[in-house]
């Protein structure tokens, strides 16, 4: 069989009876067995689970009683999503033998539209501190150059579906852990607007910046994984309490007519993006023009501006999360994430509050920014993966990231693969929406996608017969 | 008289308040202190927070 | 800030961390104490925080 399908076209072989669930999960599970010795992106994979599942939705083709387009399909799940009786870590020494007894939400989900569960993939420990050395398993290993670094914190399943292991899964993105991943591993990956798709039985780093969502090898992927995860949830309280629109429904529209906002600044001034990244940016916007979209600059406060509160409102909410097992067992954790989140404690009362009240001024600047566009782009990361070996400790502090300010203001951001720069390593650019408008961020990012032809190359080191 | 702990933690926060007021502010401060413990009972890492930042459609 | 007053500061949290980890900490702790300054600049009285309260009725 092909080495590579996406989720649309295994889902489009299965209806038709020409592709075996079976066959597809046992493809993954060797693709597994060869490459993840490399990779690290397993921390592990349930292959009876997966045959099972793929019996299942076998036997559902056959009878022609296929759920839809995620029935057969090998995904993972970022390992701090709860999942029944299976092991659910967060990449960490003080959740080794957890057993959750119950799925989170999204994981049900995921379970009921048929999809086939392969296993648990790497992260960030506790989505926060990566990439790490000194945890009970490795980081993730960029499958591009495994000497380089997958980006965090959804590092496991950056890493497997770049290399084909799985067709999707599930990341969560707190300041930038779905898109760094996205970028770094060159995948599509979607930080939805916050609210739209359930928290609930995935442990928590930061509630009011905490997003799940998918991370798949195209724009269309993501928008199928995505219609499967979203929905109210009445027990998270954030849940956004409206009809869940249908994500493909523009797809095939193209960007004519799209108002789209540039947020230079942030990619030539507030952090210069490699050249790579840049030119990406700048074909990308070529691309709409010719397409006849209508391209313009747009202007907010500099990036670090948004940066700021937010890691300010992520440290404190993570400290108060975690204070328990800090002040037991401190030399438990990472030494990266246990010296990250220390400065929680030192956080006053009072900066909390500073914080959420800036919070809402940034958000207002931004919307008042979006009132006559339709999307922004932006650069979704500085530039090619750095080594593994070669990320600072405090680079949240450091230089102001692109992701963040998405996470303060809960807008729906992609992050599209848009060449190769450096040592062969993706690019990507940024495309944001308004709220609960994933359906325009789709269009756009699909409009680029498949204009352009990044997404037929594969990393070498998965390439083999 | 060397700098009392309290008196240092107060200056670490850049607060500068009268020497006279120093004593009743400790007292103040070891109140709401108690009352910070107390609040860390038993809690699930999954327990959210009271209020919740919700957006509205464009 | 001085080794003393921010192990001062530390020990207030509650945690127990080395004289080694206190001073990892203590060299990163300018860049965080400017991360917090860029992150609550002064705003206007009234404004408003981002995340709200809302009480549920039955």
């Amino acid at each position: 069989m092909e080495p590579f399908l996406t989720i649309t076209e295994a889902s489009g072989l299965i209806a038709a009876k020409k592709l075996s669930p079976v066959e597809l999960t046992r493809h993954c599970l060797d693709r597994v067995c060869k490459l993840d010795g490399t990779l690290h992106s397993f921390l592990l994979v349930t292959e009876d689970r997966a045959l099972a599942d793929a019996r299942a939705a076998e036997g559902r083709m056959m009878t022609g009683t296929l759920k839809g387009p995620l029935d057969g399909i090998p995904i993972g799940h970022k390992d701090i999503y709860n999942t029944a009786g299976i092991r659910t870590t967060a990449h960490s020494k003080l959740l080794e033998h957890n057993i959750p007894a119950e799925d989170s939400v999204v994981v049900a989900k995921w379970a009921a539209a048929g999809a086939v569960l392969m296993g648990k993939l790497a992260t960030h420990e506790f989505a926060m501190g990566g990439p790490s050395f000194d945890l009970p398993w490795p980081p993730a290993r960029n499958p591009w150059n495994p000497e380089h670094f997958t980006a965090g914190s959804s590092s496991g399943t950056g890493a497997a579906v770049a290399a084909g292991l799985v067709l999707g899964g599930t990341g969560s993105d707190t300041g930038g852990s779905i898109r760094g991943p996205s970028a770094l591993c060159g995948l599509a990956g979607i930080k939805p607007t916050y609210g739209l798709s359930s928290r609930r039985g995935v442990l928590p780093l930061s509630q009011t910046l905490d997003h799940t969502g998918p991370m798949a090898w195209t724009v269309q992927d993501c928008a199928l994984l995505l219609q499967a995860m979203a929905g109210y949830d009445p027990l998270d309280p954030a849940s956004a309490d409206r009809p869940v629109a249908d994500f493909s429904a523009d797809l095939d529209k193209g960007a004519k007519g799209l108002r789209i906002g540039v947020l230079r600044q942030f990619y030539e001034a507030d952090n210069p993006v490699s050249a790579a990244t840049k030119q990406g940016i700048e074909d990308a916007l070529t691309l709409f023009r010719d397409q006849g979209a209508e391209v313009r600059d747009v202007t907010v406060s500099p990036m670090m501006d948004y940066n700021a509160p937010g890691w300010v409102i992520l440290t404190a909410e993570a400290y108060a999360v975690h204070e328990p097992w800090l002040k037991e067992r401190f030399n438990d954790y990472g030494e990266l994430l246990r010296d990250r989140l220390a400065f929680g404690g030192l956080l006053r009362a009072v900066d909390y509050v500073q914080a959420q009240r800036r919070r809402l001024a940034l958000c207002q600047e931004m919307r008042d920014a979006m009132a006559d566009v339709d999307v922004l782009i932006t650069a979704s990361a500085q530039g090619e993966a750095p080594k593994i070996t070669e990320v600072p400790k405090w680079a949240m502090f450091e230089k102001p990231g692109f992701t963040m300010p998405f996470n303060l203001t809960g807008l729906p951001a992609l992050s599209v693969c848009s060449g190769y720069g450096a040592g062969g390593l993706p690019v990507s650019i940024q495309i944001v929406g308004k709220p609960f408008a994933e359906a325009t961020v789709f269009r756009a990012g699909h409009a680029y996608e498949t204009a352009m032809g990044w997404r037929n190359k594969r990393p070498a080191m998965s390439t083999f017969q | 008289m060397s700098e009392s702990k309290f008196e240092a933690r107060v200056k670490a926060i850049g607060l500068r308040p009268k020497p006279d007021d120093l004593p009743m502010l400790e007292a103040l401060v070891k109140d709401l202190d108690r009352a910070a413990m107390m609040l860390r009972g038993p809690r699930s890492y999954a327990e959210e927070p009271l209020n919740a930042f919700r957006l509205k459609p464009a | 800030m001085d080794k003393a007053t921010f192990s001062l500061i530390i020990d207030q949290t509650g945690l127990t961390l080395t004289e080694a980890q206190k001073a990892v900490l203590l060299s990163a702790y300018p860049m965080f104490q400017a991360m917090v300054t860029r992150a609550t600049p002064p705003l206007p009285r009234e404004a408003e925080p981002s995340v709200i309260f809302q009480p549920e009725v039955r």
